[in-house]
């Protein structure tokens, strides 16, 4: 019976959150960091309407969750945990940018949906890397379509374009 | 004890149905796509028609009670009207989804098998012609859908599906449509003999996926069930600029006439806006095309050329944004029979959301 338990524990991933899986990729990502802390930013009417209005989406809060990651080279990173809605339910993915804005990584930290699994590629999302405010989001130029996740390929290239674009007008602030 | 136990193993249980997070909230939302064309055939002999058809519209329904709970939809108008005999208004799919983990998923109501690369994903702007390949009309009789339960999950860049659904009606397969007429759409269908289909793409390798499926069916019948069998492979590629498409299949059956049927198409587009830097993209393509739904025929010698179409088509298709489709292709099929040759001129516009 204990076994059954101990497997039910595991199979359901009991006492996981989804900060949790986004702090264990930032370490992984970032190493030699010491203790990092989550804060949340409210953004404001004006600039959340005029990055939706540029990016084609919108957001799905009026709040961003993010961390300020001091690293021991001095330097200052970012990471943002946001969610876009692909077909029907959302995808939860992490950014991770440099103190300059420039994009270090994407990854999806919760995918819910049978279609379009495809985004959450490492060698796709790999193609934002470098990227900042200024580059072009579009898919089909610099950011390449994924054969059968269309819709969640949209998305998730439009919600990492309002993080970058978020970070440029807010870095100030954080 | 054992009664304490189990009933932490139902909170478990429970607790993960109903866990919720700061990255969800229940919601109900809407999507669909639709699709207008204007058609000319021009035939070798006889006159020509046009029209004008709204194709489809089709409204996608959807409500999340939790992240892994839900409910999905959808409602399709073909061809803009509903009357006896024309157009249709269907319910292609409605069902509940219980999404576990990435690898395991159950689906049960109203789904679709996952044969070929449109039958699932069908949305205009996902394909470049103004009408879908023949291929996926003759062959693979796309929408197919019906009532059934599918297990479906991703491991590892492997994405699969197996759906138990309804089966079809062997007494409407015929030459000169395949399995396509004995779809039963769900309409109180009988259960009897279920179809059972297995789907497998590969999808790590950027912009491309790859993939096969087999679906088995002993279709019920008045007189003789008959056994089909279909098989098909398919691949789409999509980076750089460069779209292009692959499928073929075959179907088997155990029918009194006809034996098999089968067919492929290839094409090749490119994103010629590359070259300009423009927005948006404008994809002229090229497609061949082979089928024939009478591939092998016992006892009807001339069904097999009758049903041999054989086609070449170009087209353009330009996309101001990623969910609208503006199109245009001119074609020309060859039937091997009489060798007749028909044209076709087909323009559409088409989105989703």
């Amino acid at each position: 019976m204990n076994f059954i338990l101990l497997f039910f524990v595991l199979f359901f991933q009991i006492g996981t959150t989804l900060y949790d899986q986004a702090e264990e990729s930032i370490r992984k990502n970032i190493p030699n960091i010491s203790e990092i802390k989550r804060n949340s930013y409210k953004i404001d009417p004006k600039t959340k309407s005029e990055i939706e209005k540029f990016a084609g989406q919108k957001f799905f809060k009026d709040e961003v969750v993010y961390w300020k990651i001091p690293t021991n080279s001095k330097q200052i990173k970012y990471a943002f945990i946001d969610n876009v809605y692909g077909k029907a339910l959302p995808i939860t993915f992490l950014v991770i940018l440099s103190e300059e804005g420039k994009i270090e990584k994407v990854e999806i930290i919760k995918y819910r949906e049978q279609y379009g699994s495809g985004v959450k590629n490492e060698n796709w999302l790999s193609q934002f890397i470098s990227f900042n405010s200024f580059s072009d989001f579009s898919i089909g130029k610099d950011v390449q379509g994924i054969s059968g996740a269309t819709i969640s390929a949209n998305s998730i290239s439009r919600g990492v374009n309002k993080i970058v674009k978020l970070f440029e007008k807010i870095k100030s602030e954080l | 004890m054992i009664f304490n136990r189990l009933m932490i193993l139902f909170f478990i249980i429970n607790l993960n149905l109903f866990a919720q997070d700061d990255f969800f909230t229940p919601v109900s939302t809407i999507g669909g796509y639709g699709e207008l064309h204007f058609n000319k055939i021009i035939p070798n002999k006889g006159s020509n028609s046009e029209s004008l058809d709204f194709h489809r519209f089709v409204l996608f329904f959807s409500h999340s009670w939790t992240e892994k709970l839900s409910f999905k939809s959808e409602i399709e108008i073909e061809h803009n009207y509903v009357k006896s005999n024309q157009g249709e208004l269907e319910l292609e799919q409605a069902y509940i989804d219980y999404h576990h983990a990435d690898w395991i998923g159950i689906q049960a109501g109203v789904l679709l098998p996952s044969v070929g690369l449109l039958n699932e994903i069908h949305e205009p702007p996902t394909f470049l012609s103004v009408e879908r390949p023949d291929y996926s009309n003759k062959i693979i009789p796309t929408t197919w859908y019906g009532n059934g339960i599918a297990l479906y999950g991703n491991y590892s860049g492997f994405d699969y599906k197996f759906v138990a659904m309804e089966g079809l009606n062997g007494d409407k397969i015929s030459t000169s449509s395949g399995i396509r007429d004995a779809r039963q759409k769900g309409y109180k269908s009988n259960a009897k003999n279920l179809l059972y289909n297995f789907r497998v793409n590969y999808i790590n390798l950027t912009g491309l996926l790859i993939g096969t499926s087999y679906s088995i069916n002993n279709a019920f019948s008045l007189t003789k069930k008959v056994k089909v069998n279909i098989a098909e492979i398919h691949s789409r590629y999509q980076n750089y600029g460069f779209y292009s498409s692959f499928e073929l299949g075959k179907i088997t059956y155990d029918h009194k006439n006809l034996k098999s049927s089968f067919g492929y198409y290839f094409e090749l587009g490119y994103d010629v806006f590359r070259f300009v830097k423009a927005e948006g993209e404008l994809i002229p393509f090229i497609r061949f095309s082979q089928f024939n739904t009478a591939d092998k025929v016992s006892n009807l010698p001339d069904e097999e050329r009758k049903y041999n179409n054989s086609q070449i088509l170009l087209g353009a298709m330009y996309k101001p944004l990623p969910e609208i489709a503006v199109k245009f292709d001119y074609s020309l099929s060859k039937v091997e029979l009489g060798n007749q040759k028909t044209k076709y001129l087909n323009l559409g516009i088409g989105y989703m959301f």
